[in-house]
């Protein structure tokens, strides 16, 4: 469960506010900054009223004013309600055994009307409450609605999750009884673990059945006529409003209807003409086509110009002159004049001493000194002879295929040139088509689809207003012709009481048989979940106040014990007193981590609003506290002030996805700059965030605060 | 493993009168301030260029007298492509017919030298001639030089062809 928005009217000081909560899994924290007395405790009352009804309000709502205590006009009943949007994600698995999730929109809305009666006197109709959910054709009613929110709910953990600061540390506090602190940790416990809702869903019988004898018992007196008459009277006026006014949504959601489709063929349009965007992207496209094509023609032009070197090109220049060669060195060979092979008989003729001509040739004839001569003479001419020869060689195996390798040097400058053809026509081509494409994207008209789309956006976001708007009106028209309708009512309807009365005996019954087998579970789940709870809070806590217990911190260990005190545990596992031992910021740290563990254990994700959490706290706890509860929290609502906020300024720059500033006009002179205007008391709003101040929210010490800037309007 | 180099230590040159134009076409400029495009300087080298001169020169079989030479570098650098050293010492063979020249390597470079100044007219005015870039001029006026074919027909139709010595190879 998420919050999403609040409406707030005429519940005390909350004449007509509305806030926002961050619903980004990135920022889940949303920051209400709000000094004393401006109504942070008043939110979260509102906030329990709206979705638990009289049962969260302080002493039970009894003796507790929802209208504003100026309220100027005595002279007619006050109309108070609250408007709570929130989705909640259903999971499912599907036949894979893979979790599917889908998100539902619910508003729920909870009214009152009361009459003032006397300066401390007045007087509270029955609230109603109603659960619409947001579909397509906007919100409708679901029947049952406050059986679902139950569900939704899983239990009735609304002081877990709705946590005062200060009252949070009634689980550790010495000035309540080591009972009364057990008893209040045990029952934290048992709300998460989900017994509370059974249990006070019996409660909720019983009163039922009570509430209904006491107003059976009511009607007979004929002032109870009159008051009545005059009630149905009252109903009736509103009745003719409500309709007034859904007439009036119905033509502007007709309206809406009209303009949105205008805009719907207005983007069509433009989309025929070209996206922007699209063209943008599809220019980029071309253009890092071009880039390849263009790193791809450099490429051919080295090879291109490496054919000018290639040995069959100057083969083919050549081939008369190496043909002519060729043929000389044939020609020297076919003398044998390469070859030379005299050597090696000449040689062999000196060994035998004999002459081919069979003369003699012995050492020291002149004929053996003319042989050793030539011997000589033939040895240093036969570097060249070799050189001719490979000449020859070379000659004889290029000159056939002279012919083919010019052809092949013709083939390769064919592929190269047919390669660079192509690639420069799709380089033209891209050039032509960038080119319109420029043409194209600057001919767009101004009135872009980007600013359609926002058009677009804003009629959405307009009809939904109006469509919630619509389904608050219906409700409450439904709700007044439902009072109308009980005010009709006469005897029979107290026989029909009667006949609901004993229906709910027999649920009530039912409930307590199930009430006992589930007592009997107590225990069995406790024992388990405990332990648990109490590991997880230890280490949330020493997170928190960046306690190391192997770096010999006073602080080593928190437990939960098994007889649900909340211990803490110093060096040698000696037991401090957690309202006497430690000091606020730990106290605060303490319980904090007590009910991030709650949550973590029950693992049931639903928001987490807390009232001034930071107090007392130094700059490092703070941060630390800070990072632990975004760390565990599903959504995480602050209400902060500006002493709070002071040195963790960065960590709300990373963690809140929304931060509204909230300021009580009866602040002004003393505490606030600028008269907010008006005759009675009431909070304002203003979207100043943790660092800013403005016209409305500027306090006397804001301009002289460095860390604090004037936000432009 | 040694190269067969004899031009190791011979100078390969130009005519000074050329140097800038020669200069121009080829992409391993001294001093560039920046790469220039194979499309306007089709040579990687200068003896890429000088060795196309001499080719062409050889097919004319004339020598020109280099006044003011301008030695751009040795013969070192015709180690990385043997098959050159091998085709100038053919040209020398069939343009003197004496076989025995590769003996006479300064003779050999001195040749080439000369039939580069011969041929190296010829290479620039086929880089600029044509209209085109010079790679496109080079490259359809060397295809004239082949006999007719496809691509040949499909260039030829504004190019001259008439490159003496030009023939058809069977």
């Amino acid at each position: 469960m998420k919050f999403r928005r609040a409406r707030f009217q005429n519940f005390r000081l909350l004449r007509d506010l509305e806030l926002e909560f961050s619903v980004e899994e990135a920022q889940p924290l949303t920051i209400i900054r709000a000094e004393n007395e401006t109504g942070k405790t008043t939110i979260l009352n509102a906030l329990q009223w709206a979705l638990f009804g009289e049962e969260a309000l302080p002493d039970r709502g009894v003796q507790y004013r929802l209208h504003p205590i100026d309220w100027e006009d005595s002279s007619s009943p006050v109309d108070v309600s609250v408007e709570l949007e929130f989705e909640h994600s259903y999971e499912r698995k599907d036949r894979g055994g893979n979790w599917i999730e889908s998100t539902e929109i619910y508003l729920a809305r909870r009214s009152a009307t009361e009459s003032i009666l006397g300066l401390d006197s007045w007087s509270r109709q029955p609230h109603t409450f109603e659960l619409l959910q947001m579909s397509e054709s906007g919100y409708t009613p679901i029947s049952g609605g406050e059986l679902l929110l139950r569900q939704i709910l899983e239990s009735n953990v609304k002081d877990l999750f709705f946590t005062d600061g200060d009252r949070a540390l009634s689980f550790i506090t010495s000035e309540i009884s080591v009972g009364e602190k057990r008893r209040r940790v045990q029952k934290a416990i048992r709300d998460m673990l989900g017994f509370e809702m059974l249990e006070s869903g019996i409660t909720h019988v019983r009163n039922a059945l009570r509430d209904i004898q006491h107003r059976a018992r009511e009607f007979g007196g004929g002032g109870e006529l009159e008051r009545l008459f005059a009630r149905k009277a009252d109903i009736e006026g509103k009745i003719v409003e409500i309709e007034k006014r859904l007439e009036d949504i119905d033509d502007q959601l007709s309206q809406l209807a009209v303009d949105f489709q205008a805009v719907e063929q207005k983007i069509e349009a433009a989309l025929a003409k070209g996206d922007k965007e699209q063209l943008i992207r599809l220019m980029n496209q071309k253009r890092e086509e071009r880039t390849k094509a263009r790193e791809q023609l450099e490429k051919l032009r080295r090879e291109h110009s490496s054919l000018f070197n290639r040995e069959s090109l100057a083969l083919f220049l050549l081939k008369d002159q190496v043909s002519k060669s060729g043929a000389t060195l044939d020609e020297l060979r076919a003398k044998g004049r390469i070859p030379r092979t005299a050597i090696p008989v000449l040689m062999e003729r000196l060994e035998l001493g004999i002459c081919i001509c069979g003369e003699p040739l012995e050492p020291g004839h002149p004929r053996h000194a003319h042989v050793m001569q030539l011997i000589q003479d033939q040895r240093a001419a036969s570097a060249t002879d070799d050189r001719l020869t490979t000449l020859r060689l070379v000659a004889n195996q290029k000159l056939p295929g002279i012919a083919d390798s010019s052809s092949g040097w013709r083939d390769g400058v064919r592929a190269v040139v047919d390669r660079r053809d192509e690639l420069e026509t799709r380089i033209r081509e891209l050039e032509t088509e960038l080119k319109e494409l420029e043409d194209r994207l600057e001919k767009l008209p101004e009135t872009d689809i980007a600013f359609l789309r926002d058009q677009r956006r804003n009629l959405r976001e307009a009809r939904e207003n109006l469509s919630r708007e619509q389904g608050v009106r219906q409700s409450e028209l439904r709700t007044l012709q439902q009072q109308r309708k009980e005010v009709d009512i006469d005897l029979a309807t107290l026989q029909k009481r009667q006949g609901i009365s004993r229906r709910l005996q027999s649920r009530l019954a039912a409930a307590e048989d199930i009430l006992e087998v589930i007592r009997k579970s107590y225990a069995a789940i406790e024992q388990a979940e405990v332990p648990q709870v109490s590991k997880v809070m230890n280490e949330l806590f020493l997170e928190m106040i960046r306690a190391d217990p192997e770096q010999n911190a006073i602080i080593q260990a928190a437990e939960v014990t098994p007889s649900y005190d909340i211990a803490v545990h110093g060096p040698q596992t000696r037991r401090l007193d957690p309202d006497r031992d430690l000091n606020g910021a730990s106290r605060r740290a303490l319980t904090l981590a007590f009910i991030l563990a709650l949550a973590d254990v029950s693992n049931v994700k639903a928001p987490n609003v807390i009232d001034t959490p930071l107090g007392m706290m130094d700059p490092l706890i703070k941060q630390s506290v800070l990072e632990t509860a975004v760390g565990h929290c599903s959504q995480l609502i602050l209400f902060l002030t500006r002493s709070e906020i002071r040195d963790c300024e960065e960590d709300l720059d990373r963690f809140a996805g929304r931060v509204i500033t909230l300021t009580n006009s009866a602040h002004y002179p003393m505490m606030l700059c600028n008269d907010p205007g008006g005759s009675y008391r009431r909070v304002l709003r203003c979207e100043c965030n943790h660092r800013q101040y403005c016209a409305v929210c500027e306090r006397i010490t804001d301009a002289d605060a460095g860390y604090l800037k004037k936000r432009a309007d | 493993m040694t190269y067969y180099n004899p031009f190791q230590n011979l100078e390969l040159r130009i005519a000074e009168a050329y140097r800038e134009e020669v200069n121009r076409f080829c992409q391993t400029q001294p001093d560039a301030l920046t790469k220039t495009s194979p499309d306007d300087s089709p040579f990687h080298r200068y003896v890429d260029l000088w060795f196309l001169a001499v080719c062409l020169g050889a097919r004319k079989g004339k020598r020109t007298k280099i006044d003011k030479p301008h030695r751009f570098i040795t013969g070192e650098i015709l180690v990385n492509d043997s098959w050159r050293i091998e085709l100038l010492e053919f040209v020398a063979i069939s343009l003197t017919d004496d076989p025995w020249i590769i003996d006479k390597p300064r003779e050999i470079m001195d040749l080439a030298n000369e039939l580069a100044a011969t041929g190296l007219p010829d290479v620039l005015s086929m880089l600029t001639e044509g209209g085109g870039k010079p790679i496109w001029n080079l490259t359809d006026q060397l295809l004239d030089l082949f006999p007719p074919g496809e691509l040949h027909e499909d260039r030829s139709a504004d190019v001259s062809a008439s490159q003496p010595g030009a023939e058809p190879v069977s």
